[in-house]
Parts: structure tokens; C-alpha cells; sequence
């Protein structure tokens, strides 16, 4: 307990906070800087002549209809999981499903498919119904990425609901479908939005799935329309510094927004299974 | 329940094939979700890696030919070596670093959660602009963030990503950078579940840090450590978004693991059966490190319950 | 069989298109085009770089004279176009226009997914435009008579980009071109932070093992199998080139797997003489350089061996074709002229300082001005006796780059013997 004195505890955590966000800080400045200024010695920490430049050619080049496409997708596909996810949790939870077993190796198995090797394959079949390069592919694809996490974290949470609480709810006249939605959820609530949390991230993050399975410009993800600026020219470092801190900012704050359940729905174990 | 098993044999049949059929209806669309979008193409790649497929073309059956031809390589099992080494030393990095953090963040109090928030941005971030920001903090000139730090302390800017002898461990650093903090949280959740009281009855035993610590501490995070080590393995062995990004497998495949072979073969050299044959064979090495996950967790909690 | 079948529709579908043509009075025939074309390229649509703004001028001159046609430009990242273009056509959702790298050309013609162009060309451009584009790129597209793609921008790919500050202090104006000369000077150039010469090692599609080979000159390529003697003795010189370079400190041993982008980055910021750089990006290192004044930055062949030439490279370089599943056919022909016309190849010049695709256009005056003197020095270029293209078909050709950069990276970061490295890479590409 006195190895480390609360002073020294508080510069490591300065420390480590430096390290945390001077990348991230590094870039904003980057970003901020005319394209002749970026590579100047010595590097000037702060701007001298800010700039907007950067931000303004994002924008001239599209850059904000990706953004949409990336938040579009990802809500939709979050949605699409914890519906699907809770539901099948649920059942896995409390009924008789038949070859239990086998749904339950489904569903873990595919957690071990590096997601990689998918693409080819899933570009071949995508195409051979009709769906590559539409708006549905990317959501139904992220969906199903994030499914089986979304599965295995209601499975477990709902577990720690008492089934007399849902019982007690049927006897005051609910339909079981009614008890579920408002005894068992909000019970799994924290549990549920770190598992959107947790899938929002994996989509929004996601890049080699969208660079393969849409090529048309209008239905490019935000991740991808970045690497239009690591091009034929070389590296446009002031437009990819502005295009990483714009891609950072949705995750982080959706991560704030939600940290209180992050942090409390994986610390009680979710992921135990 | 206790109703439903004093009803008749029959008429507990009909409920239990009810139940059974509103389970599996419940659990279908999930399944069938899951099947088509994981497991079909995985099986269609696994199809195409018994066959010769180079640039979208299938040149015919040839059994396990991409296998043998894999295993002889002697490059590939450079690549698996390459793949631990980076998995291992990553971990070896990230689990104390992340343990050190849950304990300092919890003695914080208010402003370990302000930190852990700041911790966390990097984890939020996408592999591919993590790459990006890291290649640009590294540029080896005076210039560069990273150069100009070395500089301010008299020395030359250093090439880390080219350099044979630091371009694993920058990259394993990075990998560490951007994902330790996860780690953390769940360790935030184990370190909750020990009982403070431990700590008094150690303290009153006169046990000093060091020794509540080995003995307390540790014993009682070992559930919550198993995950975070099982977790963070998978992702590391898997890791290659960062790869392609700052090292491209240099210098002289000194970052050349298993997962940037599967890439650069089948995405690079267009052997796309070749390719699927990696992913198989990193499909069955997950497949084993989940399966020691589910057991280790598995006893954990039948010794819990 | 499936290519076979596509192609014969294909040529079926243009001789029509063609027949078509020559039947109606030429403005008719232009009115009457209706219909979207696909393009992909690495261009954007939205994009501010000078060729961006050019294509977009061409396109608008184009819709001005076919009102009837829509021209959808659908940018892809560079590196993956021939690809993603491959893997579409196979699927039935090619794009009708295509840019691709003319190393992959022979790839992609394999697998029947580009139309011939002679059929499709009007007898206009095949009499007037063709003849007066660069005839050594525009062969390298025809494979077995059959037309495959047009070449745009002529350039050296690979380059030698250095500062004229840093070479004046030996008192040169240039990088001396035999290797001998080079070497020595590369060496001396080296001083305090600064590297005398750096080389790409990382890249997928450029090798500078290829390139200082090329100071060989033609012979290198086996006319037959397009390979090159990996462990001749030609390669052996060739790599010892390289070590030397190491032995005398242009070349760092801790710079091994940089790619161009990283050179190009490194370059700016004032940490090398020389480098070898992607040409057409000679524009862009102006523009970021900051470590150095970018009004020294001149661009120079390849050191030759011997009393030889020296070395131009041509390839890897942009080509345009027309997919052999193109809806429109020909509305997309249409399309592709229009790139070559005079206007355009001014514009390309102009705006964005290419060297014009109609070699004609080099007589007028624009070209003797002051503002043209980078297009001069590349246009020399292209004239000097030692060019030679890459082989029109080497097997091997996606292993090859990266192999051999690979090699480089064991010469330059290690002690094994030549011999040695170079042994690994012929039995690691099968030759």
C-alpha cells in the first residue's frame, strides 16, 4: 500500500495520460498546420499559422457523406444485434432450444474465424445474391460480426435476473413478452450497452470489411474514404491527421456517453460466458 | 416449474415441445444471421483452400496441396514463430501494465476514473488510423514528434519501424498502446470483487504490500486475469491492420507474422488458396486458444459456484 | 471457356458499335450516345489535386458534346483497382472504363476482362491520335494483336529525385551516371543526419533491385519467359552495388523496409541528397518539401554500368481500357478519346505539369517556357537511349517486387553473402 506515495502515484498517472493522448494531440496540431509547415525543423508543437485547410478539403471531397454512411451503419447494425442478440440470449437462457450444444459452439466457433480470411468467400457469396456494393450489405454484415458477442453477453446477464422477479411481473397481468422488456432488459441494461458499445466500436472501426465488399464512392465507409489521402501523391499527412481526429471522435464519445456501463458491465465478468 | 412436473406425462410433453419450440424460434434468427454471415463463407474459404486459386481464378482440385506446400515453406513457420514472439511479448507488456493502471486507478478514486476515461481513447480508435497516427508520431526526422523527443536529449532521430532490432518492439508497443486499456476495465471489475476486508485481516497479520499483494490480490484476480489473457492473446495473434500499416511484415520478415502472411498472400500475391489454407490453419489455432479459454474459465467457475 | 465467351460478345457488341459509327455522320453519331459510363480510377470525383481538376474539365467538355451520356467517376484506392476490377468482372459488375498499372495488363487480359480497343477506337483516333502517343508504351498493351488498353501519362516510374543544394557542395549538377561515380559521390554526400541516397525496400509494385539492374540495360529480360537471371552475374553486380552503397554510408542499415510513401516523407523533411522516388510525384515532393527548398528538387535517370546508357525504366504506369462486359460500350469508347484529345493532353500538362500524351503537342510554345522546364526534364527522359520498358508479361509478376525487396533488405541489413541472398529469392520466387 506505501510502495508508491500519492504523489508519485499521480505523476505516473500524468504520465501515463500524456502517453494515452499525446498522439491523439500531436495529430490535432498536425491537422491544423499548412501542408509546407507539417514536416518543419523543429517541429512546431503548437501551429504558428492554424489552418483549416485540411478540415475544408474533407469536406470538399466528401469526406462528411462517409462519416454518415460509417454512423448509419454502425446504429443499424448495434440495433440489429442486441434485438436479435437479447432475444436469442433470452431463449438460450431460459428455454429448451433444440441442439443447444451445437447453437452454443455456433456461436463461440465463429468468434475464432479471423476475420480476414472471411472476405473473399464473403465478397463471392455477397455478390452471387445480389447484395454487394448496396446499402444493406454493410449492416447486415456488422451484424453479424457483432451477434454472437451480443448473444453470449444477455445470455449471462440475464442469468442474474431472478426468474421469480419475471414471474411475480406475470402474475400482476403481463404477458411474458412485457415482463421480459421491463423486468429482465433494464436488469441487463449495463450489460447491453457496453455489448453496444463494444459492437458500435468493432463497426465503426472496421475497415478491410468495407473496403471489400462496396465499391461505389457514395456508399464508402469513413475509414476507407481516409485512405484516399494515403493515394497516388503519397501521404497528405494534414488531411489524414484532420480525417483521424474526426474518425476518433464519434467512438470516443459514445464511449463516454456510455462508460459508466462499459467499465461495469465487463468489470462483473460478461465475458465469462 | 414446480407446477408444470405435476402435470401428466402427455400433457408435459406437449408444454415441453412448446417450450422447445418457442426457444428454438427465439434463437433462429440469430443462428441463421450468424451461420450465413460466419460460418458459410468460412466453410466456402475452407472449400477454396483445397483448391489452386490465384487472382479470382480456380485453377482446379488439389486436395491438400496449399497445406503441404504451407508446411514446407519455411517462411510460414517463421511467421508462426514471428506470431508468438509478437503475441507473447505483447501480453507480457500489456497484462502488468494494465494491472499496475487498475490499482493505481482504483487508489485514485475520483480521478481514476478520469483517468481510465483518457486510457481508454486509444482503444476506441481504428487499427488502421492507430497505423496512420503512429507512423506519422514515428517519422525519423528531427521533424517528427518522436524524432524531436530524441533530439531534445542530444540524439540522432531513430529509423524505429526499419530498424531490425527495434521494429518488433515499437510495433508491440504500439499494439500495447492501443488496447492495454481494456484490459484494464475488466481488471477494475476483478480488483472490485475482492473483499476489502482481506486487506484489514492481512494488515492486521502484518503483512507488508508486497506480500498482501501476492497473496491476496493475485490468488483472487486469477479469474479476472484468465480473461484479460485470453482475450487480449486472441487479439494480438489476430493483429494485422498494424502491421500492414507500419511495417509491412520488414524489416527482412522480422514482422512477418501469420496473420500478415494470410494477408500478403492472399490480398498481395493474389494466391488465394494458398491464402485460405493460412486461414485455416489460424482458424484452428483460435479455435485451440478458445478452447483452453472455455476450460481454464469453465473449472474457474465450477470452483466458484 | 467463360473469358472466350465474353470476348466474342464483346467484339460482337463493338463491331456493331463500330458499323454503327462509321454509318452516321460523326456529330450524328456523337448525339446520338446515350447511357451512363462507369469509370474507375484512383481519381475522385470531388478531388483537389491538379489531375483531378483536369478530369474534371475533360468531363465536362464531354457532356457538353454528349449530352446524352453521364459519366460516373468511382474512385478506388490506387493500389487495389486491378483487383477490385477483377474481382468484379468476374461477378458481372465491371465498371466500362478501368485504370490499372500496366504490370498487371497481362494479368487482367488473361482473365478476358478487357475489350479489344481496336474494335471499339473510331478510325479517326486509331489514324490520327494513335500514332502520335508514345509508341513504346502504347505496344506494351497489345497482346496477341489485341489491343488491350491505352497508356496515359508518360513518365519514368521510378526515378532518381535529388537536391541540387546538396549535390552543388561536391560541385555537381547532377548525380554522375555510371555506378562507379555514383557510389562515390553518394557516399560523400552523407553527412551528419543527412543519408547520401535512399531506397525504397517495401514496396508491392516497384523494386529498386530491378532498377539498378536496368543499368544493364534491354538484355536483362529474357525475351522469352520475361524473367530476369536472378542470380547471374549481372544481379551479383547489381547487389554489390547496394552493398557498397551500405559500405560507405549513402545508404543506412536501419532504413530497411521504408516504403516510397516513408522516402517521400523522409525526403521532405530534409533527410537525404538523393532518393529514389515514384516520378510523377515530383509536383507533391515540391510542395511538402520543408527540410530543404523544394525549387532544388531535379529529377535524373538511373546510374548505367560500364560504358552504357543510363537507365530509364518505364513501368510500373498508368493505362486506360474499356471492360469487356461494358454496358455501353460505345459511350465509354467515346469517353476514353476524349481523354486523349488535344485539350486534354494540354490540360494534363498545364494544370498538372504531365508530359502531354500527344507527343505532337510538344512543339508548341508552352513547352519552351520557364513554367515547363519539369516537363522537359522528364520528356529528355523518355528520349534518352538507355529506356526500356518491363517485359510485357513475367511470370510471377505479384511475388516478384517483394521478393526482391526483400533481397535488398538482406543487403543492406545483413552480412550474408550475395551469392547467398540472391539464391533465396530465385528459390523463394520458383525460377
Amino acid at each position: 500500500m506505501k510502495i508508491l506515495s500519492r504523489a508519485s502515484l499521480l505523476i505516473a498517472c500524468l504520465l501515463a495520460g500524456i502517453i494515452a493522448l499525446g498522439p491523439i494531440l500531436w495529430a490535432a496540431s498536425t491537422s491544423l498546420k499548412p501542408t509546407n509547415r507539417i514536416f518543419a525543423v523543429p517541429p512546431e508543437i503548437l501551429p504558428q499559422n492554424p489552418t483549416l485547410e485540411h478540415y475544408a478539403k474533407l469536406l470538399a471531397e466528401g469526406v462528411h457523406w462517409a462519416f454518415l454512411n460509417s454512423s448509419a451503419y454502425a446504429v443499424v447494425a448495434v440495433l440489429v444485434a442486441l434485438i436479435l442478440g437479447a432475444t436469442a440470449g433470452y431463449a438460450l437462457m431460459r428455454y429448451p432450444v433444440a441442439g443447444k450444444p451445437a447453437v452454443l459452439l455456433v456461436f463461440m466457433g465463429t468468434m475464432a474465424v479471423p476475420g480476414f480470411a472471411v472476405l473473399l468467400p464473403t465478397q463471392m457469396l455477397a455478390t452471387s445474391i445480389g447484395l454487394h456494393d448496396t446499402w444493406s450489405i454493410l449492416p447486415i454484415l456488422y451484424a453479424g460480426h457483432i451477434l454472437p458477442f451480443a448473444v453470449w453477453v444477455s445470455r449471462s446477464h440475464f442469468a442474474t435476473v431472478p426468474r421469480e422477479l419475471e414471474q411475480a411481473a406475470e402474475m400482476d397481468g403481463y404477458s411474458r413478452a412485457e415482463a421480459v422488456w421491463k423486468i429482465v432488459i433494464p436488469g441487463a441494461k449495463p450489460a447491453l450497452l457496453a455489448a453496444a458499445t463494444f459492437g458500435f466500436l468493432h463497426c465503426w472501426n472496421d475497415y478491410v470489411t468495407g473496403s471489400t465488399m462496396v465499391d461505389s464512392p457514395e456508399l464508402r465507409t469513413l475509414q476507407v474514404a481516409l485512405i484516399f489521402f494515403q493515394g497516388f501523391h503519397g501521404r497528405d499527412w494534414g488531411s489524414l491527421m484532420a480525417g483521424v481526429i474526426i474518425a476518433t471522435i464519434p467512438p470516443v464519445v459514445v464511449f463516454l456517453l456510455f462508460r459508466k456501463f462499459l467499465i461495469g458491465g465487463f468489470a462483473d465478468g460478461s465475458v465469462k460466458g | 416449474m414446480h407446477a408444470i412436473s405435476l402435470a401428466k406425462p402427455r400433457g408435459l410433453d406437449v408444454v415441453a415441445q412448446r417450450a422447445r419450440l418457442t426457444g428454438s424460434s427465439l434463437v433462429a434468427p440469430a443462428l441463421l444471421l450468424v451461420i450465413a454471415i460466419n460460418i458459410l463463407p468460412a466453410l466456402y474459404g475452407f472449400y477454396l483452400s483445397l483448391h489452386k486459386v490465384f487472382f479470382f481464378g480456380n485453377e482446379g482440385f488439389v486436395g491438400l496441396g496449399n497445406y503441404v506446400e504451407l508446411f514446407r515453406d519455411p517462411f510460414a513457420w517463421q511467421a508462426i514463430g514471428r506470431s508468438l514472439l509478437f503475441t507473447f511479448a505483447a501480453l507480457a507488456v500489456a497484462v502488468p501494465l494494465a494491472l499496475l493502471a487498475a490499482i493505481g486507478i482504483r487508489r485514485l478514486g475520483r480521478w481514476g476514473s478520469v483517468l481510465l476515461t483518457v486510457l481508454l481513447v486509444p482503444w476506441a480508435m481504428s487499427p488502421i488510423v492507430v497505423a496512420l497516427l503512429w507512423k506519422w508520431i514515428l517519422v525519423p526526422s528531427p521533424g517528427g514528434l518522436v524524432g524531436a523527443a530524441f533530439n531534445a536529449f542530444g540524439l540522432p532521430p531513430q529509423d524505429l519501424l526499419t530498424d531490425p532490432l527495434l521494429a518488433m518492439p515499437t510495433l508491440i508497443i504500439v499494439a500495447v498502446w492501443r488496447n492495454f486499456a481494456f484490459a484494464t476495465i475488466i481488471l477494475i471489475g476483478g480488483l472490485g470483487q475482492i473483499p476489502r476486508d482481506l486487506y484489514k485481516a492481512a494488515a492486521v497479520d502484518g503483512l507488508g504490500a508486497w506480500e498482501s499483494f501476492s497473496k491476496i490480490t493475485l490468488p483472487l484476480l486469477a479469474p479476472s486475469l484468465l480473461i484479460v489473457i485470453s482475450m487480449l492473446t486472441i487479439s494480438y495473434f489476430n493483429e494485422v491492420q498494424l502491421i500492414i500499416g507500419l511495417t509491412g511484415g520488414g524489416p527482412i520478415r522480422q514482422t512477418n507474422t501469420l496473420a500478415y502472411l494470410l494477408y500478403h498472400t492472399g490480398f498481395v500475391e493474389l494466391d488465394q488458396g494458398r491464402g485460405n489454407a493460412i486461414a485455416a490453419v489460424m482458424f484452428l489455432i483460435n479455435m485451440g486458444l478458445i478452447a483452453i479459454y472455455i476450460r481454464i474459465l469453465g473449472k474457474q467457475s465450477g470452483a466458484a459456484a | 471457356m467463360k473469358s472466350m465467351i465474353f470476348d466474342r460478345r464483346s467484339v460482337l457488341r463493338a463491331s456493331a458499335a463500330g458499323l454503327a459509327l462509321a454509318a452516321l455522320p460523326k456529330q450524328a453519331a456523337a448525339q446520338g450516345l446515350s447511357g451512363t459510363v462507369r469509370v474507375w480510377t484512383f481519381l475522385g470525383a470531388d478531388g483537389q489535386s491538379p489531375r483531378e481538376v483536369v478530369l474534371r474539365e475533360i468531363i465536362k467538355r464531354f457532356k457538353a458534346t454528349h449530352p446524352g451520356v453521364d459519366v460516373r467517376i468511382e474512385a478506388q484506392p490506387f493500389q487495389e483497382l486491378e483487383v477490385k476490377f477483377v474481382a468484379a468482372s468476374a461477378q458481372n459488375r465491371a465498371p466500362d472504363v478501368i485504370w490499372m498499372r500496366d504490370t498487371f495488363l497481362d494479368l487482367v487480359q488473361q482473365r478476358g476482362a478487357l475489350a479489344d480497343l481496336d474494335a471499339l477506337l473510331s478510325d479517326d483516333f486509331k489514324t490520327k491520335v494513335l500514332p502520335d502517343l508514345y509508341p513504346v508504351f502504347v505496344e506494351k498493351s497489345v497482346f496477341n494483336k489485341k489491343r488491350t488498353s491505352l497508356p496515359i501519362w508518360p513518365s519514368p516510374a521510378q526515378a532518381i529525385f535529388y537536391r541540387k543544394d546538396a549535390l552543388s557542395e561536391l560541385g555537381l549538377d547532377a548525380p554522375p551516371l555510371t555506378w562507379d561515380a555514383f557510389i562515390a559521390a553518394a557516399g560523400k554526400l552523407t553527412k551528419s543526419e543527412r543519408l547520401g541516397f535512399g531506397l525504397p525496400t517495401n514496396d508491392n509494385s516497384v523494386s529498386a533491385f530491378i532498377n539498378i539492374l536496368s543499368g544493364f540495360g534491354p538484355s536483362i529480360f529474357d525475351a522469352a519467359t520475361g524473367q530476369f537471371n536472378v542470380t547471374s552475374a549481372e544481379a551479383k553486380e547489381a547487389a554489390n552495388v547496394v552493398r557498397q552503397l551500405v559500405a560507405n554510408g549513402a545508404l543506412s542499415p536501419t532504413l530497411l523496409n521504408a516504403m516510397g510513401d516513408d522516402i517521400q516523407d523522409q525526403f521532405a523533411s530534409g533527410r537525404f541528397a538523393m532518393v529514389q522516388a515514384f516520378a510523377p510525384r515530383f509536383q507533391q515532393y515540391k510542395q511538402i518539401a520543408a527540410g530543404y527548398s523544394g525549387k532544388d528538387l531535379a529529377v535524373s535517370a538511373w546510374p548505367a554500368f560500364g560504358t552504357r546508357p543510363p537507365a530509364v525504366l518505364l513501368g510500373p504506369y498508368w493505362t486506360v481500357g474499356i471492360s469487356a462486359k461494358a454496358a455501353n460500350p460505345a459511350a465509354a469508347t467515346a469517353f476514353v478519346e476524349s481523354l486523349f484529345s488535344e485539350e486534354a493532353s494540354m490540360a494534363w500538362a498545364k494544370t498538372a505539369g504531365l508530359v502531354p500524351d500527344r507527343r505532337s503537342l510538344l512543339q508548341a510554345p508552352f513547352f519552351s517556357t520557364p513554367e515547363a522546364s519539369d516537363i522537359r526534364a522528364f520528356t529528355a527522359l523518355l528520349a534518352a537511349p538507355g529506356v526500356m520498358t518491363f517485359p510485357q508479361r513475367m511470370p510471377n509478376i505479384t511475388k516478384v517486387f517483394p521478393v526482391m525487396n526483400t533481397a535488398l533488405q538482406e543487403l543492406i541489413g545483413t552480412k550474408e553473402s550475395v551469392g547467398a541472398v540472391l539464391e533465396r529469392a530465385k528459390s523463394t520466387l520458383g525460377w
